[in-house]
């Protein structure tokens, strides 16, 4: 008896039944593969904001800093520097930006610094770009761009400003959108150039 | 048998009975080994390659996982902004606002309605920055990273990733910096989903 219980144990001994282990990495692939691989997750820098008037920090040199800053608006972009007189740095003719500078409304105080309006629907990233171009050839040292924006704008916008303004481009200025969104980083000294990288979120008081 | 057989094939040499015989074993061996591989064929098909590559994948996929060190779950409420950034996330804190509320490591610690936190929960004044259930959040974890720091011989760096959605207003954003600001972090980054266009993308 024990010996024919012996002959079939070894009868069923086979191979490893591996469907099971199959169905399931067949399922966990196509779930990994949803969870990781479409999405590439990356980060963009941004410096603590300045809220209400903290003491600004105390400069070595004596030249002033040009705390230069674009605002977001709904109906465009709106450029400003304490540092500098930003219309005579674009070399914008006083008398057009002393018009420009008036706003529709009367009662409302004239609005300061360049106004790049939007172009139709859409936001002029290409003039605000060649703008920071120029501003950056009179202001090589200056890294830092302030970045405000009206209440309501969203978040997005505020991303693509700054992903326009990160790096100097081949051309210092571009015509049209299509060779803009085209056009490769400018590579100095074997690393891009930089043009506005380091990002100040502000509240416009 | 074989008896019979001798007697009915009495003209048949020696050699040809002998062919004979191993003929009938070589057939008897065949079937033996085809009962043998029987089970085998059951199985089927040859998936051993499949299978290899199949778990290749998947360990490979696995690792990906677990190195992410910023996992984001896309959805309606979730819609992160392209950009045309370079730089690769870093392990630190992470805020997470939604169209629908802000989440401080995986626990709801506000509701967002339109695009604002209630005004009940800004420490009590109507203009207030501050978020306080957030900043209370904000400032458990900090003293947290900042007890490990002590014990580690480490420094806080005071560095908090923000994942936020694409639609959120400004204002939220600000407020939302304010209060981290208040809570000692210091750095900030964006959480952005690379692969972008310059000059907006389109939707």
């Amino acid at each position: 008896m024990s010996w024919r219980n012996k002959k079939t144990v070894d009868d069923t001994i086979e191979d490893l039944n591996l469907v099971p282990i199959m169905n399931m990495v067949v399922c966990l692939i196509p779930m990994v593969l949803a969870g990781t691989a479409l999405i590439k997750v990356g980060v963009v820098n941004v410096n603590a904001p300045k809220f209400g008037q903290g003491a600004a920090t105390p400069d070595e040199t004596d030249e002033k800093p040009l705390n230069l800053t674009v605002a977001v608006g709904d109906d465009g972009f709106r450029l400003t520097a304490t540092g500098a007189d930003i219309n005579q740095v674009l070399g914008i003719d006083p008398a057009m930006a002393a018009a420009a500078a008036q706003p529709a409304d009367p009662t409302q105080p004239p609005k300061e610094g360049a106004f790049i309006p939007k172009k139709g629907e859409e936001y002029d990233y290409v003039d605000l770009y060649n703008k920071m171009v120029k501003v950056k050839s009179q202001f090589p040292q200056e890294t830092v761009m302030n970045l405000t924006a009206d209440a309501r704008v969203p978040f997005k916008l505020l991303v693509n400003v700054m992903d326009a303004l990160r790096v100097k481009l081949e051309q210092d200025t571009y015509g049209d959108l299509a060779g803009f969104k085209s056009a490769s980083a400018r590579i100095e000294e074997g690393a891009p150039a930089l043009l506005w990288p380091d990002v100040v979120f502000a509240v416009a008081q | 048998m074989p008896k019979t057989k001798i007697t009915q094939t009495k003209e048949r040499t020696r050699e040809e009975l002998i062919a004979d015989w191993v003929a009938a074993q070589h057939q008897q061996q065949r079937k033996q080994r085809a009962a043998r591989k029987r089970p085998d064929e059951v199985v089927g098909v040859t998936i051993n390659s499949l299978m290899d590559a199949m778990f290749i994948i998947l360990v490979f996929l696995l690792m990906n996982y677990s190195i992410d060190p910023l996992r984001v779950d896309a959805s309606d409420d979730l819609k992160l902004p392209a950009s045309t950034t370079e730089i690769n996330p870093d392990p630190s804190a992470a805020v997470t606002v939604t169209a629908k509320g802000i989440v401080v490591n995986d626990e709801m610690v506000v509701q967002i309605k339109d695009g604002q936190v209630d005004k009940a929960f800004k420490g009590g004044e109507e203009n207030s920055m501050q978020i306080q259930p957030l900043f209370d959040a904000l400032n458990a974890e900090a003293q947290r990273q900042k007890n490990v720091s002590q014990l580690t011989g480490g420094k806080f760096d005071g560095l908090l990733t923000i994942i936020a959605h694409g639609e959120t207003p400004y204002r939220l954003i600000t407020e939302v910096l304010y209060t981290a600001g208040q809570a000692e972090f210091q750095k900030f980054k964006f959480a952005v989903v690379k692969g972008g266009a310059r000059g907006g993308s389109p939707e």
